[in-house]
């Protein structure tokens, strides 16, 4: 019976209608600036994140994977681990700093996730247990950690769009109320809508960083552990370096660039981050072969 | 003159130099990484460098040492020493430390691989192992075998002329002509000779020129690498004097420091599966008249001296006759760990405690 339903919802991806929904209801409310509109929108996203926890459940049962081995070891497994897991850090960032723009992001890039796998999945959906050399807790951790920090990429290109469509209509921050706030989250916070964008960016790029870099390393203990050597510069792990070293350079410049280029920088330098994220997560598993590929 | 060096110190600590350094980095790393699954001939004909040594080309070595000292200039001058600012000063020495670790552990680390097999019911024991990237000439005259230690041949990427005096045994003299990295077969005037394929042939093989000398007596021969001497090719010769002469040209064995000898080897499953779970196997690890025993499975290495020892490649999972073990040393390793444990701990200071205790400041 689970089983079926699991097959008749294609894996859970049917939920990127709920996050559809969700994304154009958080964007109305930014539009028209309404709070209802953006707690029902938020409300939506709750839900829908919930129904694909509850898939994503339902696979790791049916998988039979052990407590500490989620099911995210294909690339199926891994793009719906990052739509859920990336909007469950987005409703907890909405929820602690109040941004406005982190929740809609997210929902947007879930949408785009699962749609795709809801459109492809069927012939990447299927069960299989994991190799062998996989079954360990730090293994799953550093898979979680890294699924997470691509989440937060694939969010963060979302928000840098969102500033260039809004600063192409608007023209670059001029007064005070649109510059974004300081190189780090101490600056005060300004009121404007690009400052706003900025500073949601600014979050979620830092999370992202920290969370590649984390996972990175932990592959690194565990690949010392499995095989006796902790770098190899196999093509992914030279990628991921590459994702990390584009987020470092966005942080870094943000102390050096004017106030009024900051947000652009920034937004620039996500989209290149972002666009490094996708090809070591695509083109890297499909087109060249590795330690991590699925070619 | 204090003017010039404040000048060449506010460069080298800038924060753009360390921009246009990362990208540089960033830039260097993505082109090799895309040519070396590509094209690996074309690194080796740009660079001068084996794909595989690439990420060491003393190029992207000093831009990472370059970097290093941005960081350092830049951490010593322009971020004060405060509670604050404790992550950013955090995550800058932990990257340093990694920097130093990964240069230490890249200078010094030795690995290989070691074989494990079993005969009938017993296993044998082995006290070497094979280096990678080594190479060495065991030559055997009449059975009585030596190892010839040779220059590092694999970093080479095109022919190279050696004529070098390799060993003097028995009366026998060895010597090398050239080496050729990358060799295919043609047939000249009715025999198979070894030729420079400089075509990026993926089925290439490597191949040493030899002259073999014995008084007067002189001999040209080809020998192939093969990593294994066990299962590499051999090639036979009769001496003028009617001994056998035998050369395997392979990679060089290095001490494992203790003698290592399999108890038992199983393959478990996953419950009610027949899908591979782990390989266990029990070692017995014999070194200075001490014996300990130690198991090794998946993720869980074991440690034989200064080596650390883990799977590679079991010949059968239920029945296993061969195991390769990965051997590997661990130089630095701990000030890896210890500049990625303050990247970990640094980053999330200075993204999200700086900015509270910075805001705390300015209300107090």
């Amino acid at each position: 019976m689970i089983e079926l339903l699991y097959d008749k919802s294609r894996g859970g991806t049917v939920v990127w209608v709920g996050f559809a929904v969700a994304a154009a209801m958080m964007i109305l409310a930014l539009a028209i600036n309404r709070k209802s509109a953006r707690l029902a929108g938020l409300a939506v996203m709750i839900a829908s994140t919930l129904a694909l926890l509850a898939a994503f459940a339902t696979r790791w049962f049916l998988s039979g994977q052990p407590w500490y081995l989620p099911p995210l070891l294909n690339q199926f497994e891994a793009l719906v681990g990052s739509a859920l897991l990336g909007a469950a850090i987005a409703i907890a960032v909405e929820l602690v700093w109040k941004r406005g723009f982190v929740a809609p992001a997210a929902a947007m890039y879930a949408t785009v996730v699962l749609l795709a796998c809801w459109m492809f999945g069927p012939r990447t959906r299927e069960i299989s247990a994991p190799a062998a050399i996989l079954d360990w807790p730090i293994m799953a951790a550093h898979v979680a950690t890294i699924i997470v920090g691509y989440a937060l990429a694939g969010m963060t290109v979302v928000i840098s769009l969102a500033y260039l469509g809004v600063m192409l209509v608007r023209g670059l921050p001029r007064d005070e109320s649109q510059l974004s706030a300081g190189p780090d989250l101490s600056g005060p916070v300004a009121g404007g809508v690009l400052a706003a964008i900025d500073r949601s960016n600014l979050i979620v790029s830092q999370l992202a960083c920290w969370m590649i870099l984390l996972g990175t390393m932990l592959g690194a203990y565990w690949a010392d552990r499995a095989w006796g050597r902790w770098w190899g510069w196999d093509v992914k792990e030279t990628w991921t370096l590459i994702t990390c070293l584009a987020y470092l350079l966005t942080l870094h410049v943000r102390f050096v660039v004017p106030p009024r280029w900051r947000g652009l920088a920034t937004a620039i330098m996500c989209v290149i981050g972002g666009a490094a994220m996708l090809f070591n997560w695509l083109a890297v598993n499909y087109l060249f072969r590795g330690l991590h590929s699925y070619a | 003159m204090r003017t010039t060096i404040s000048r060449i110190l506010a460069v080298a600590s800038s924060t753009w130099t360390a921009a246009a350094l990362i990208g540089l980095i960033a830039l260097y790393l993505s082109a090799v990484s895309i040519a070396q699954a590509l094209s690996p001939v074309q690194i080796e004909r740009l660079l001068g460098v084996p794909a595989h040594a690439a990420y060491g080309h003393r190029l992207i070595v000093t831009l990472w040492a370059l970097l290093c000292v941005n960081m350092s200039l830049a951490t010593l001058t322009r971020v004060r020493f405060d509670l604050p600012r404790a992550g950013t000063w955090c995550s800058h020495a932990g990257v340093l430390m990694l920097a130093a670790g990964a240069c230490w552990y890249g200078l010094e680390h030795r690995s290989g691989v070691c074989v494990a097999n079993r005969w009938n019911d017993s296993w044998g024991q082995t006290s070497e192992f094979y280096l990678d990237g080594s190479s060495a000439l065991y030559v055997g005259i009449d059975d009585r075998w030596r190892q010839v230690k040779l220059p590092p041949l694999m970093e080479h990427v095109r022919s190279q002329r050696l004529d070098r005096e390799l060993d003097s045994f028995d009366g026998v003299h060895i010597a090398a002509t050239d080496y050729i990295p990358s060799a295919q077969v043609r047939m000249e005037q009715g025999q198979a000779l070894a030729v420079a394929d400089e075509g990026g042939n993926p089925r290439a093989f490597s191949v040493l020129n030899l002259e073999i000398a014995a008084g007067d007596w002189r001999k040209r021969m080809q020998v192939v690498l093969d990593f294994m001497p066990d299962r590499a090719i051999s090639r036979r010769l009769e001496l003028p004097d009617g001994r056998s002469l035998e050369l395997i040209l392979a990679a060089a064995v290095a001490p494992l420091g203790a003698t290592i000898r399999v108890l038992d080897a199983q393959g478990v499953v996953r419950e009610g599966t027949a899908s591979p779970k782990d390989y266990r196997c029990r070692i017995e690890v014999s070194r200075e008249q001490r014996t300990s025993r130690e198991t090794v499975s998946l993720n869980h290495p074991a440690s034989v001296g200064q080596y650390r020892l883990t799977h590679n490649i079991w010949d059968s999972f239920d029945d296993p006759r061969q195991i390769v073990f990965n051997v590997n040393s661990r130089p630095g390793m701990w000030l890896v760990w210890a500049g990625m444990a303050l990247i970990a701990a640094g980053l999330p200071w200075a993204f999200y405690v700086k900015p509270l205790l910075l805001r705390r400041r300015g209300n107090g």
